[in-house]
């Protein structure tokens, strides 16, 4: 750090070999010092009880005066030390880390502190504008020590750039408070509006209207996954009814048993094909899954985790297959208990979701003021949130599994014949829930 | 790996889980219903439950679907899928016979 030494001969006259005229009298040579400085030598250290000026053995002692740091108005005697200088050099040393080095310019060396104190306040918005202004009046401005004591004209130049300076450093500060006033306000207004969102989609959700292109190309990967799952679903849906016309076909003519049982396998290794392409679409967007917006209205009427109840679904299918053994009838007694079973412990453990994620939204206070505390506390809060949605994909999976297994548990309970009619009966009843959306959404409306 | 077996060996049907896990729930509310009270370990609570993890995937639990890990009898039975899966098939129910509650003989 550069350190400016300013020379100021020490007056025989004050300062004798018992020094107790110097409380009576100032040094007139410290006049500039104590405009800079803002106390007086006298006042600062108490000279008389000083070893220092009783010592008889040096005949012109000369006062070591060393400040180190920021000065300001409230430096103690404490910060002060005299001490005997080197033999010989009748000076008194002022060093800071505020003032330049012999040979710069006032001008300049004045100019750079200020502009480097001024980025920082730039910055920084924790500090009050006015007493941080305070602080460099009474400290840095304070330090500044002119080469030139008596030339006034560079005082008066460097009070008016120093004071400049400030004016600058405290439009700085309030640029900086007006910056952070508006990052919160629009944080807020990022927040409304993403509810805002929300409440529309919803409302679109409702009316059973599907978003907008436009929208889902915005929405990015998640939409696009959505859009392919809704075409793929639609393809499956034409395939599915061509294999069915085809099992239809098969047993009105009354194929043969190994013919017919190619066709069921291809009717329920197509049903697991429409499982697998569930999955991968509950991976881009789980809600859509859920949601079941890739079915009719009256269908989602009748939806459980994502589809059908596979419970109800048989209690559908006893009645289509008459007659069947009493072994038949106790297997699929059971059946439907146990996946009754399993439906119930997957919707208790829906509802303990729903629950922990309504809890956990709820915990947070409402963030009044926007301040940085409560966004941290607010995003803290959505990413356990968004933890806990990963366990909606285990739940999709799980109810798709349910309703698998409950397939290929009723195909081996059944014989081939009584397959191919249950899949015929599943078939039909999906078909009649489209056709009742239809006809619902085509009815005539009174006004 | 012996804290894990001694587990599975000392209760009859054990849920290794964590306590965020609402699957692990679904489960155990399963063995309810057919009558058992399952031990649940919550792991995560378990203060060598990183171990305990690492364990598991060495028993031969899916990495991929790790939680709930069902052991019952001390042999490991699977994840929910499993525990499904032999339920519809009507398994689940003999493999669980011997740790039926009394209230529910009752």
């Amino acid at each position: 750090m550069p350190s400016f030494i300013s020379q100021i001969p020490v007056s025989k006259n004050h300062m004798g070999t018992e020094g107790n005229n110097t409380n009576t009298s100032r040094m007139s040579e410290f006049g500039v010092l104590e405009q800079y400085l803002g106390f007086r030598i006298g006042d600062g250290v108490n000279v008389n009880r000083s070893p220092l000026f009783n010592s008889t053995s040096a005949a012109n002692p000369a006062v070591g005066f060393d400040v180190s740091g920021t000065i300001n108005r409230n430096l103690a005697p404490s910060n002060t030390s005299l001490s005997t200088a080197a033999p010989g050099s009748h000076v008194i040393q002022l060093q800071s880390n505020l003032v330049p080095a012999a040979g710069t310019h006032p001008e300049n060396w004045g100019e750079s502190n200020m502009a480097d104190s001024g980025s920082r306040t730039d910055t920084s918005t924790d500090m009050d504008g006015d007493d941080r202004n305070q602080r460099i009046e009474t400290g840095q401005s304070r330090a500044i020590a002119a080469s030139d004591s008596s030339d006034k004209s560079k005082e008066k130049v460097l009070d008016q750039k120093t004071l400049r300076r400030l004016a600058q450093n405290r439009e700085a500060a309030r640029k900086s408070r007006l910056r952070k006033k508006a990052y919160v306000q629009q944080l807020e207004n990022s927040r409304l509006k993403l509810s805002q969102l929300e409440q529309d989609l919803q409302r679109a959700r409702q009316q059973g209207k599907y978003i907008s292109n436009m929208a889902d190309q915005s929405n990015g990967a998640g939409a696009s996954g959505t859009l392919a799952f809704d075409a793929e679903y639609s393809r499956w849906l034409e395939e599915h009814n061509k294999h069915i016309n085809e099992l239809r076909t098969a047993v009105n003519s009354h194929a043969s048993d190994p013919e017919l049982r190619s066709i069921v396998n291809n009717v329920t290794a197509h049903y697991d094909e429409v499982f697998r392409v569930k999955g991968n679409a509950a991976k881009a967007d789980v809600f859509h899954v859920l949601s079941g917006m890739w079915k009719t209205p009256a269908e989602r009427c009748f939806m459980w985790i994502g589809g059908f109840r596979p419970s109800e679904l048989l209690k559908l299918l006893v009645n289509q297959l008459e007659p069947l053994t009493e072994q038949q009838l106790a297997g699929i007694y059971n059946l439907q208990q146990s996946s009754h079973q399993a439906e119930d412990a997957l919707s208790q453990g829906m509802e303990a979701l729903q629950q922990s994620l309504a809890e956990t939204l709820a915990n947070g206070s409402p963030a009044t003021e926007g301040s940085s505390g409560d966004v941290a506390n607010y995003m803290g809060q959505m990413a356990m949130a968004m933890g806990k949605l990963g366990t909606l994909e285990g739940f999709l999976r799980q109810a798709d599994n349910l309703r698998q297994q409950t397939l290929q548990q009723m195909h081996r309970i059944l014989t081939t014949r009584q397959s191919a009619r249950a899949l015929l009966a599943i078939s039909e009843y999906f078909s009649r829930l489209r056709a009742l959306s239809s006809l619902w959404l085509a009815r005539p409306r009174e006004q | 790996m012996d804290k894990v077996q001694r587990m599975a060996r000392d209760h009859g049907v054990v849920i290794f889980s964590k306590s965020t896990c609402c699957l692990s729930y679904a489960v155990s509310v399963l063995f309810e219903d057919l009558g058992v009270i399952p031990y649940v370990c919550q792991i995560d609570h378990e203060s060598d439950g990183k171990e305990m993890e690492k364990a598991l995937i060495r028993m031969g639990v899916n990495s991929s679907f790790l939680f709930p890990a069902v052991f019952i009898g001390g042999s490991l039975v699977g994840s929910t899928n499993e525990v499904m899966s032999l339920h519809l098939q009507g398994l689940l129910i003999q493999l669980i016979q011997p740790y039926l509650s009394i209230l529910k003989s009752n």
